[in-house]
């Protein structure tokens, strides 16, 4: 009965976006990417999933064009999707969206701060993120104001008002920023997997929790590593870890306090699967290695995870999970391709196997 | 009347020339593979960077403020010889430290390669060169610099404070290329000095075979238009006996790519 319902509202969804997986690259597909020579080469390789989009490129062109171009074809699945969702899966959908809005409304106010042409800031935003009132963010000068006279007439108010603190905007109250609103926005997302009525005790209320729990984590241990040597205070910090996912509140309480990488390897022990993560990984380690069997950094070990989980959110039937796994997949895929054109770009080709594939 | 021993003297003197030439071309090549490490390392950074991007934000010519001012600048020294010395500059640094020049943005030119993003840092070439007795432009100022006197400048600043530990290092690696390139100019310009000084010494040394009837026939041999092994570098003599260095720019254009 539970299928039968879904069905009604978003099978049709859910069935294309398991036709999207099924045109995700696979390793045999990366393996021949890595064989390609010139970037030219790799554009012909593309051509079965982004020929649409690379096939107007003129040669020669950079890295970033590939990546333009990959991000474009992913905007236009996921706006396909959004037009026929309904009910909670337009809501859950909408959802996906306000991650994007809050990277956009950082890097609006950072380059304003920089004195930056507003015009060349929002060329530069994502479209998954652009609201009404973005280019109108320019004209803040403080927190109140962003909040008062832009961010109230968005869907990020809600993140917003409970953190609300009358401040400059200067770097470091960006980075609180956009760290409180990523911490108010999982929180809420959280909430409504597993409240709202028409998702509570449904698989995608499960898949959810743990995906959103994991992505909670993951963000309060780079918040933390990153934070070494930077103005960001302890208490600040403390501020911006998600009440949410397996290291809340002992872990996060762990990590508050931390003042090295050691403190913060011995936080995160107190979960047993993210144990093994700084072993794999080395802190700040620029040359990963997931293919090429080298070292791997952290946050390749932190991506390997997430598309294993997104890749496990198929096997489940009738859920909204699959969206949220679908555009993960998708995004890895296109810092992959990214990737492999940087290293036959600048003839790295020792490292070009650090790509993550999970199929 | 010239003698057999002033003769060996100056043909000594010549000897340690050329080794002290070559010498040099060590040191000019062990500065282009240092170069070409630093910008290769940097670009690989970058990329590693906007592979583990954690804001969407793609690091790189994307981000790059077109406004941005040159945050270290280049100091030339001309000594007696006609040899110059270049060295660099912190810009950033209070005028009673230094005497920070303005940047000309005419003469700005980004020696990492390409119009690449934040971490990119941009040469200016002093246009005056008379202040070359202030202390900024002693040899050592070249590391000196390498830190900036105010952190407040680092273009590091404009991607926030939680940005990835790759992109940091690609900056590192981006500033680390700039003494390799003060250097290698240098070297370049010790290089054009000793071969004018080699050709001079060789003139006399000619003139006095002549003059004393010695060993004329393999004359030739003895002088030669290109040190052989040195395929990079080549000595060519124009009318007016000057030496220029040759020097293959698509060998530059490579290690400006990075890689």
């Amino acid at each position: 009965m539970e299928g039968l319902f879904f069905n009604i509202h978003s099978g049709y969804v859910e069935g294309i976006v398991r036709g999207y997986r099924n045109s995700l690259l696979t390793s045999s597909n990366y393996s021949n990417l890595t064989q390609c020579e010139t970037l030219e080469d790799l554009k012909l390789q593309l051509t079965p999933s982004y020929g649409e989009q690379l096939a107007n490129v003129a040669s020669p062109f950079p890295t970033s064009t590939i990546a333009a171009k990959a991000t474009e074809k992913l905007v236009q699945d996921f706006r396909y999707l959004r037009a026929q969702a309904t009910g909670a899966l337009a809501k859950f959908m909408d959802f996906l969206t306000y991650s994007y809005m809050i990277d956009n409304v950082a890097l609006l106010i950072t380059g304003t701060l920089h004195e930056r042409d507003t015009k060349d800031l929002l060329e530069r935003c994502h479209p998954l993120g652009f609201f009404e009132g973005l280019p109108a963010l320019c004209v803040a000068s403080n927190i109140e104001e962003l909040y008062s006279i832009v961010l109230v007439e968005t869907p990020l108010a809600p993140f917003f008002k409970d953190n609300l603190r009358s401040a400059d905007l200067d770097e470091l109250n960006i980075e609180i920023v956009r760290n409180t609103l990523y911490k108010s926005y999982l929180e809420a997302f959280h909430e409504f997997c597993t409240t709202d009525p028409e998702l509570s005790g449904t698989a995608s209320a499960e898949l959810m929790s743990d995906i959103l729990g994991f992505e909670a984590d993951r963000r309060a241990i780079n918040i933390t590593l990153n934070s070494f040597g930077t103005e960001l205070s302890k208490s600040d910090r403390k501020k911006l870890y998600p009440e949410m996912g397996k290291l809340h509140p002992e872990g996060t309480l762990m990590l508050s306090r931390a003042d090295d990488p050691e403190a913060v390897r011995l936080a995160i022990e107190i979960v047993g699967e993210y144990r093994s993560f700084f072993d794999q990984g080395g802190i700040g380690q620029g040359g990963g290695g997931i293919g090429g069997g080298t070292q791997k950094s952290l946050e390749d070990v932190f991506y390997q995870k997430e598309m294993e989980l997104a890749k496990g959110t198929f096997t489940h039937h009738f859920t909204f999970a699959v969206v949220y796994a679908w555009l993960k997949l998708q995004e890895q895929e296109i810092r992959n391709i990214t990737w492999i054109a940087e290293c036959i770009a600048q003839n790295q080709k020792d490292r070009i196997g650090n790509y993550i594939s999970v199929f | 009347m010239a003698t057999q021993h002033e003769l060996d003297e100056l043909q000594d003197e010549l000897n340690l020339l050329i080794i002290s030439y070559l010498d040099l071309f060590d040191e000019y090549q062990a500065s282009r593979a240092e170069l070409s490490r630093a910008l290769s390392d940097g670009f690989f950074n970058l990329a590693q960077a906007n592979f583990n991007a954690p804001n969407r934000v793609r690091y790189g010519e994307d981000m790059y403020d077109n406004r941005m001012k040159a945050l270290r600048g280049v100091g030339i020294v001309v000594d007696e010889n006609d040899v110059t010395a270049y060295t660099l500059k912190d810009l950033t640094s209070p005028p009673e430290v230094g005497t920070p020049e303005k940047a000309d943005p005419e003469a700005t030119s980004n020696l990492d390669g390409s119009d690449l993003g934040s971490d990119k840092e941009k040469i200016s070439k002093s246009a005056d060169q008379g202040d070359s007795d202030t202390p900024n432009t002693k040899p050592e100022g070249s590391e000196a610099a390498l830190t900036l006197v105010n952190p407040k400048a680092d273009p590091l600043r404009w991607f926030g404070i939680l940005r990835p530990m790759a992109l940091g290092t690609a900056q590192t690696n981006f500033v680390h290329s700039l003494p390799p390139i003060m250097k290698l100019v240098s070297t370049l310009s010790d290089i054009e000095y000793h071969e004018k000084s080699i050709r001079s010494l060789r003139q006399t040394v000619r003139e006095l075979r002549k003059e004393l009837g010695v060993n004329l026939i393999d004359e030739s041999v003895e002088e030669p238009e290109t040190i052989p092994g040195l395929d990079k570098l080549s000595i060519s003599t124009d009318k007016a006996g000057d030496g220029i260095i040759d020097y293959d720019r698509s060998e530059d254009s490579r290690a400006a790519k990075g890689g």
